[in-house]
C-alpha cells in the first residue's frame, strides 16, 4: 500500500459547505477556515469547487515572500506563514496559480491550509477529507482510489507554459496526465451547460 | 540575490563588506564612548565582545536577507514612498502611529490571543529593557560613581554627570533592580509561551526543538541565572558569585551568538511590515488593475507590476495566469477540469 494521498474532484463537489465549516476545526488555526468554496458561474450552474493548498513541489508562495517566513515540510507540505516572520505584504496571495493564500488583515498574517498538518503528520485525515459527502475532498492511497474512482489523478498543472507539481492530486478522466490551465476553457453564459448536456 | 553563482558571491561580498562595517561601528563606538576604554569595565569585555560579533552577524544576515528579489522590491519601495517630499510629514505621523500599534503594544498579536499576546510582550519588553540596560553598561558609556554629598550615586553618562541618587530612594530600587525586573518580565513570559507550546496541539504539530524551543530555553537561561547572582549577593552571602557571574556571562553570550541565525532575528525583520504599510496605503490610492477574466479590480496596479517583475526575477513566471484574480483562478481548476471530461458524464 502506498502513503495516504490528498485527492480532490471538484466535479464531485455539492457545495453543502461541510468542508469549510470542518475546516475550522483544525488545531494549527482554531475558528478560521482556511478552504475555499466557490461557486463557478452562478448564472449558468450549480457546480461549485472546493480549493484547499496543492502543496506545490517548488511552492510560488514561498519563493515571493519577502520575509522568507513560508517554509515546506521535508513531507512536502507548505506551512502557513511563520508569524514571527511574515510581514503581510500579500505576495504570496496573488503569486499562488491556484488563488490559495488568505490574508488575515486582524492579525496582518498570510494563512493558508497546511493539509491538517497536527493530523496528517500522525496519519489521520484532514478535517474537511473527514466529513465530505461526496469524496470530492478525499484521504487515501493510491490502491484506494484506483479502485474506487474511474478517473485518473494528476499532479502537473500548467500556467500559461510554467509547470508546476503538487502533492496534492486532481483527479481527471482517464487518459490525462496533467491539466492545462486555461483562462478561456469555459466562459461565457451557459457554456457549463451546453457542454455537459451535448 | 539570485541563484546565480556570481550573483550570489557579490551579494555575500556586499553583506559582509557592510557587516565589517557595523563591527567597526561598534568597536568605534565602544572606544570613543569609553573615554579610549578608560571607563571601559574590563571584567565586561565578553559581553562587549560577543555584542561586537552579533553585530557583524546580524549585520551579514540582515543585507543578506534584504538583497532577496522580493525584499529587496519592498525595501526599495517603501523607503521612496515614505521618504517623498510631498508625504514626509503625513508619513511620520503615520510612522508614530504604526510604531505604537505594531511595535510598542504590539496590538496585531494581542488580535491572535490574549495569553499569546502576554508573553510575547513580557518577552519583548523584558528583553529590551534588559538589552537598554547592559548594552551601555558592557560598552563603557554608562557608569556610575559617587555624588558630591559622599552618599548618593552619581550616574556618568560618556563620562559626563547626569542624575545622581540615594542608595534607598525609588530611583535607587529601579536602578539596582533594572535586569531583575527584566528577568521576572522574561520569565512570565517564556512560562506562558512554554505552556502553549507543551499543551497546545496545533503548536504541538508544527514547533521544532531548534526553531521554537531553544530560544526559549536560552532566554529562561539567561533569565535565572541572572537573578541566581541576585540570590547570591542578596540571600546567600554572596557563595559561588563568581562561578554563577560566569555561568550567566555564558549564556547571555550564548544568546548574543544565537540572535542573529534563529528565531530572535525576527526583531531586525519586524520594521519590514511598517514599510508594507506605505507600500499598501500607496496602492489602495493608486490604478487597480482588473481581473483579466471577472474584469473586477483585485489588486494595486502597482504591486500587481511589482509582483510579475519579482517572479520572472525567481523563477516562477506565470504569464498572462498572472492577470487572475485569485478568485478567477480557483475557480478554472473546477472549469478546466470540466472541459477535459468532454463528453462524458463525470470524471469519476
Amino acid at each position: 500500500m502506498g502513503a495516504k494521498q490528498f485527492y480532490i474532484d471538484p466535479s464531485r463537489c455539492i457545495g453543502c459547505n461541510a468542508c469549510v465549516e470542518a475546516c475550522a476545526e483544525c488545531d494549527t488555526h482554531p475558528g478560521v477556515s482556511m478552504i475555499h468554496l466557490e461557486q463557478i458561474q452562478r448564472g449558468d450552474t450549480v457546480q461549485t469547487t472546493p480549493i484547499i493548498c496543492m502543496h506545490c513541489d517548488e511552492p510560488a508562495c514561498a519563493a515571493v515572500c519577502p520575509a522568507d517566513a513560508i517554509k515546506r515540510t521535508p513531507d512536502g507540505v507548505v506551512q502557513s506563514s511563520l508569524k514571527p516572520r511574515c510581514i503581510g505584504c500579500t505576495n504570496c496571495v496573488y503569486a499562488c496559480p491556484f488563488g490559495v493564500p488568505k490574508y488575515d488583515v486582524a492579525v496582518d498574517q498570510m494563512m493558508k491550509c497546511d493539509m491538517c498538518y497536527d493530523r496528517t503528520s500522525v496519519g489521520k485525515k484532514p478535517m474537511c477529507a473527514t466529513v465530505c459527502p461526496s469524496q470530492a475532498l478525499f484521504f487515501g492511497t493510491p490502491e484506494e482510489i484506483a479502485e474506487m474512482r474511474g478517473g485518473t489523478p494528476i499532479n502537473k498543472f500548467i500556467f500559461d507554459g510554467k509547470v508546476v507539481t503538487t502533492k496534492v492530486h486532481l483527479m481527471v478522466p482517464k487518459g490525462h496526465v496533467q491539466l492545462d490551465v486555461k483562462p478561456n476553457v469555459l466562459v461565457r453564459k451557459s457554456d457549463l451547460l451546453i457542454k455537459s448536456r451535448v | 540575490m539570485s541563484t546565480n553563482p556570481k550573483a550570489q558571491f557579490k551579494a555575500k561580498g556586499i553583506a559582509f563588506s557592510w557587516a565589517t562595517g557595523v563591527a567597526i561601528l561598534i568597536l568605534a563606538a565602544i572606544y570613543l564612548g569609553s573615554g579610549g576604554l578608560a571607563r571601559f569595565d574590563a571584567p565586561l569585555a565578553a559581553y562587549a565582545s560577543a555584542t561586537i560579533f552579533a553585530g557583524f552577524a546580524i549585520a551579514y544576515r540582515y543585507l543578506m536577507w534584504i538583497q532577496r528579489p522580493p525584499t529587496w522590491r519592498y525595501f526599495v519601495a517603501s523607503w521612496k514612498l515614505f521618504l517623498k517630499p510631498k508625504r514626509l510629514v503625513a508619513n511620520l505621523f503615520k510612522l508614530v502611529k504604526l510604531l505604537w500599534n505594531n511595535i510598542v503594544a504590539q496590538k496585531f498579536i494581542e488580535r491572535r490571543g490574549h495569553s499569546r499576546w502576554i508573553a510575547h510582550m513580557a518577552l519583548a519588553w523584558g528583553c529590551l529593557l534588559a538589552f537598554a540596560i547592559t548594552f551601555p553598561l558592557s560598552w563603557g558609556w554608562i557608569q556610575f560613581s559617587v555624588a558630591a554629598n559622599g552618599s548618593d550615586y552619581l550616574v556618568e553618562v560618556f563620562g559626563k554627570p547626569t542624575i545622581s541618587f540615594a542608595p534607598g530612594s525609588v530611583i535607587g530600587f529601579f536602578f539596582f533592580n533594572g535586569l531583575n525586573i527584566s528577568a521576572v518580565l522574561v520569565l512570565t513570559g517564556v512560562a506562558v509561551a512554554m505552556h502553549r507550546r507543551v499543551f497546545n496541539q496545533g503548536a504541538q504539530a508544527v514547533q521544532s526543538v531548534t526553531d521554537d524551543f531553544i530560544p526559549l530555553f536560552l532566554l529562561f537561561a539567561v533569565a535565572v541565572t541572572g537573578l541566581m547572582i541576585t540570590a547570591s549577593y542578596r540571600l546567600m552571602g554572596g557563595a559561588n558569585f563568581s562561578f554563577l557571574s560566569l555561568l550567566h556571562a555564558f549564556a547571555v553570550i550564548l544568546l548574543l551568538l544565537y540572535m542573529p541565525f534563529g528565531k530572535l532575528f525576527h526583531v531586525i525583520q519586524r520594521p519590514a511590515q511598517l514599510g508594507v504599510a506605505y507600500y499598501k496605503e500607496e496602492g489602495a490610492r493608486g490604478e487597480q488593475a482588473l481581473c483579466a477574466r471577472s474584469g473586477q479590480p483585485y489588486q494595486s496596479k502597482r504591486h500587481h507590476d511589482d509582483l510579475v517583475e519579482v517572479m520572472k526575477e525567481v523563477g516562477v513566471d506565470f504569464g498572462d495566469h498572472q492577470n487572475l484574480s485569485p478568485l478567477e483562478k480557483r475557480k478554472l481548476i473546477a472549469l478546466n477540469q470540466l472541459a477535459l471530461k468532454d463528453d462524458a458524464p463525470f470524471v469519476g
